[in-house]
């Protein structure tokens, strides 16, 4: 055969496979009736008893260690095999209930003693078998101060107890501020009256105990190998060997759980409908796990939540499928102000004013996925209705929130305000300066699209951007959590709630005094000495309508200050299969496996 | 009895009519040869126009979205979205549909016709200097340069090339590049090694001149130019770095295009050194080569001079191929999120950000794509059709 003849073939095979392909494409009939439902306010359904669900995640859990899981998905599996000193039912994120403890925590007049009494007849699970004590406690909330077990926050909630080390131990310290007068009772003694703040953190995995005459030989080793030993005092359990090692949790692939043999269901809130949980793990395409798990059967998502297309599919065709969680977190572009000209008040509002934050939503998919935020504490969190709810008040101070699609003329009046200051500005309101301001996004969508969102805002602002996009680590410990890389712009930063606390959305990330060199999370790198001093002030307060308030105001002063572009309040998208009866955990934001059941 | 042609006969004493002889014996030219032989092939053809036209498109890619009324390509817009944030398809006012940041698509397959010409272009003359250079020495000289340079052709051909792309790109994608260089050390390397050339040069011209006096041939007395001039370009390009250049830049290899033009041209240098050896070891044994060495030609002037324009079609063919092979390799280094930085358009970064939502906007990967593909096929039938023109028994 000629060439010819070949090549007229190839060009008639190229033709149908256009047409092919533009053939293809689905056409969606769209279901307009009813809502989508939100976890907010939901009650518990009764389940039924039995079967088994599968959870499908893309990654694995960070650990299984509760000294020293910190992500969601591990809180997702952590919270089901384990139990801490309070915890959260699935309909109240706010107030934390007993888990261990037997009843609220005491505080001092003074504020700076917490007492608990733990409930009697909690076991671990095999194969240490023997009933918990406060020791067990006692040790768990020591190991963390250890080099040998990093925890990321043990220092920031639990540093002000007393004899706690500041720095990383060798070994495991002995803490003189926890005490354990005898097997059901807790005392913890603080050197700051901040039993508030410290009583609001023991709903953290570091309280779920770990018992030390099992655990010392693991927690000797650098780094403690009880990540692959961990034993287990909830209603589930990881499958292991007689000697406590964990077969059914294999890196990277799956976990197994089951029902753990010595778990008593009359000291616990958990009914635990399922008899077994499978992780699957490494279902990196997220689309392709979200459309299993909306067709198929007993499926659940586990990390990350399904992409927009795919929530538009999951929203408008199988509304039944699909649960909204309030995140309780807050997503934000962070300016450094430190850096020229963003140490300038009138530039970063300008910047405030003209962002397009409409535009930012949609890269998530829409107003489902939440509210267009204008502060940072988040719904959900005390505080939040007192510094204004969701509605930016008429007050003429907030005039550069006021417009969420970009107010062109407010900002301009902004930037001639900074003009006055001596930033190089245009006649037109446009920034003059000739500088690459250094802006660092992630690289893994949806928070891509939003960086280029961002970008693109910016510029309109006449600003001259050198925009690179790295992995999602790397963009906090190489860049935007590092001060001296010198990152003019972090469109991808955000706060989630640890607990529910206000402290701990504005004092890790706003206060100047939590400015760190490396894991950095004041990403603005704010530092004003009034809002510093607020902050202090109110930390010590007792939970409460005093405390909401003063939070509330500070929050506003943080707002006026403009140190970023608060754009949503996130809610979390969840995804079922059709014959699963599944129930959020509006804490974690994840579903909660202990309350979930098989239709 | 004659069978020629009236014009070619004569009768017998007759002197030939005046200048009907050379006319009628006039040979094609092997431009014209080749040039009919093109001429025949439709398809090549076609291909070529295609190949015009999408080079005047790149050149005129703002003019045309002027004309045509399309939005800049990073122009951003929600207008064209749902509440979901869904883009929406071609129609009236948007030819090829939005991206899901709201851009024009046509718009950028016009502008990443741009940058899949820029690096293909770029990238492939990179490979035809390199491979060329290294394919005609090892060839030629033979022995340990020959086993030295195609050892190292070996392992390049054995290097897995994707990893060397990602982690290149995900060393050198981060801040300022990689690679910085003091251009004051470098002028100054590149000074001194011009300056030792040319000297070098003219010693070994004059020893051998003085040798061959009297019996030296007036080419070898022309060479004094030949041979210094080459080395007079260095010291300039050395003067130039040197003076001209700022002493220390961030990286050589920045984020962007020059990670994707060298590692393509990192990766494709030993395919055409391997090609132009090959046809370099059969031609140096040609017996004019043998005749150009008993004149007393130098290496460079045989390699240059004699060889070079023998072996110009095959380069000439293989460099037409791999420049679609080249287009590919970017869009796919694109595709992996390597190279180009968002906002640039280019067909691969285009294919890539559109996968995760093509069942809901085919649009956005189908015309990158089908723009990817006409392309690559253009370029492969005007290769197949020079490779006929240029050499017609491959076709037989």
């Amino acid at each position: 055969m000629t060439r010819t003849p070949k090549r007229v073939a190839m060009l008639a095979a190229l033709l149908a496979l256009v047409l092919f392909v533009a053939a293809c494409g689905s056409s969606s009939s769209d279901d307009k009736g009813g809502s989508v439902k939100s976890s907010a306010g939901q009650k518990i359904p009764q389940g039924k008893q039995g079967g088994e669900l599968t959870v499908l995640s893309a990654g694995d859990v960070d650990y299984m260690d509760p000294g020293q899981m910190y992500y969601t998905f591990g809180y997702m599996i952590g919270y089901s095999v384990n139990r801490a000193l309070y915890s959260f039912k699935p309909d109240n994120a706010e107030k934390p209930v007993p888990d261990i403890a037997a009843s609220d925590p005491q505080i001092s007049a003074d504020k700076k003693t917490i007492t608990i009494k733990i409930k009697q007849g909690i076991k671990f699970s095999p194969p240490v078998n023997r009933e918990i004590t406060t020791k067990d406690i006692k040790y768990a909330m020591e190991r963390v101060f250890s080099a040998n077990v990093p925890n990321p926050y043990a220092t920031g909630y639990f540093g002000t107890i007393q004899g706690a080390p500041k720095a990383p131990a060798k070994g495991i310290p002995d803490i003189s501020g926890i005490q354990t007068p005898d097997d059901q009772t807790l005392v913890i003694k603080l050197t700051q009256p901040k039993a508030a703040t410290v009583a609001a953190a023991l709903v953290m995995p570091l309280t779920m105990p770990v018992p030390p005459e099992y655990a010392k030989k693991f927690d000797a080793k650098n780094p403690s190998t009880y990540n692959q030993n961990v034993v287990f005092t909830g209603p589930y359990m990881v499958k292991n060997d007689a000697s406590g090692k964990l077969t059914g949790w294999k890196p990277a692939k799956s976990i197994e759980l089951v029902r753990n043999p010595n778990w008593d269901k009359s000291t616990d809130y958990r009914p635990a409908y399922l008899d077994k949980i499978h992780i699957d793990e490494g279902n990196a395409d997220a689309t392709v796990a979200s459309r299993r798990i909306l067709n198929g059967s007993a499926l659940v998502q586990g990390d990350g939540a399904p992409p927009a297309p795919v929530l538009k599919q999951a929203a408008t065709r199988f509304k039944n499928q699909l649960v909204l969680v309030p995140a309780g977190g807050t997503r934000y572009v962070a300016m450094n102000t430190k850096i020229k000209p963003f140490d300038n008040v009138n530039v970063r509002k300008a910047v405030v004013a003209i962002f397009d934050r409409n535009a930012m939503r949609l890269t998530r998919g829409g107003p489902i996925v939440g509210d267009l935020a204008w502060r940072y504490i988040p719904p959900g969190i005390p505080g939040f209705d007192e510094a204004g709810g969701l509605n930016v008040p008429d007050d003429p101070k907030f005039d550069f929130l006021k417009n969420p699609a970009g107010d062109p003329a407010v900002a301009k009046k902004y930037m001639l305000a900074a003009k006055q200051d001596g930033v190089p500005v245009t006649a037109d309101g446009k920034y003059a300066g000739k500088e690459k301001l250094l802006m660092i996004g992630t690289n893994a969508d949806p928070g891509k699209k939003s960086a280029q969102v961002a970008e693109n805002q910016f510029e309109k602002l006449g600003f001259n951007l050198n925009f690179r996009i790295v992995t999602q680590d790397a963009l906090y410990t190489k860049f935007c959590g590092v001060p001296k890389a010198n990152v003019a712009i972090c469109p991808n930063v955000g706060f989630f709630k640890d607990f529910v606390d206000p402290e701990s959305f504005i004092n890790p990330t706003f206060n100047g005094e939590a400015i760190l060199p490396a894991n950095n999370t004041n990403w603005p790198q704010l530092d004003d000495k009034a809002i510093n001093k607020a902050i202090d002030d109110a930390a010590i307060l007792a939970p409460g309508a005093e405390r909401s308030k003063a939070f509330a105001k500070i929050d506003q002063d943080i707002t006026l200050l403009a140190p970023a572009v608060p754009w949503l309040w996130d809610k979390t998208p969840l995804i079922e299969s059709k014959d699963v009866q599944g129930v959020a955990d509006n804490y974690s934001t994840v579903w909660h496996l202990s309350f979930t059941s098989l239709k | 009895m004659s069978t020629g042609a009236p014009e070619l006969l004569q009768e017998a004493g007759s002197a030939p009519a005046a200048g009907s002889e050379a006319a009628a014996i006039a040979a094609r030219s092997p431009v014209q040869l080749f040039w009919r032989r093109l001429k025949q092939d439709r398809v090549a053809l076609v291909a070529l126009a295609f190949i015009v036209v999408l080079i005047v498109v790149a050149v005129f890619a703002p003019l045309i979205v002027k004309l045509v009324g399309a939005r800049p390509p990073n122009e951003q817009s929600t207008r064209f979205f749902d509440e979901f944030g869904s883009p929406s398809g071609p129609s009236g006012d948007k030819l090829l549909g939005v991206d899901d940041l709201g851009r024009d698509v046509f718009s950028r397959v016009l502008y990443g016709a741009r940058v899949s010409l820029e690096v293909a272009f770029i990238a492939t003359a990179l490979i035809v200097v390199i491979g060329v250079v290294i394919g005609m020495v090892a060839g030629y000289y033979r022995g340990w340069v020959d086993t030295a340079l195609s050892r190292s052709m070996d392992v390049m051909l054995a290097f897995p090339v994707l990893l060397l792309a990602l982690g290149l790109g995900g060393a050198c994608s981060l801040g300022n590049g990689c690679i910085p260089v003091n251009y004051n050390r470098v002028g100054v390397v590149i000074i001194i090694f011009a300056l030792l050339g040319m000297a070098f040069s003219l010693v070994r011209l004059i020893v051998g001149n003085r040798r061959a006096k009297g019996d030296a041939d007036p080419l070898e007395r022309r060479d004094y130019t030949a041979r210094i001039i080459p080395w007079g370009v260095v010291l300039v390009i050395g003067l130039v770095v040197e003076l001209i250049l700022p002493a220390r830049t961030p990286g050589i290899i920045t984020p962007g295009l020059p990670v994707v033009i060298f590692v393509i041209a990192f990766a494709g240098w030993p395919y055409m050194a391997r090609i132009i050896r090959g046809q370099v070891l059969s031609i140096r044994e040609k017996e004019f080569v043998e005749a150009a060495r008993s004149l007393g030609a130098s290496d460079s002037r045989i390699l240059f001079r004699h060889i070079l324009p023998n072996i110009v079609a095959p380069i000439i063919v293989y460099t037409t191929l791999l420049i679609p092979t080249n287009i590919l390799f970017e869009a796919a280094l694109s595709f992996l999120g390597i190279g180009v930085q968002p906002p640039t358009a280019s067909w691969g970064s285009m294919i890539a950000d559109a996968t995760g939502i093509f069942d809901t906007a085919w649009w956005f990967m189908t015309f990158p794509g089908l723009a990817l593909l006409l392309t690559v096929l253009s370029f492969n039938l005007i290769g197949d059709g020079l490779q006929d023109a240029l050499n017609p028994r491959t076709s037989q």
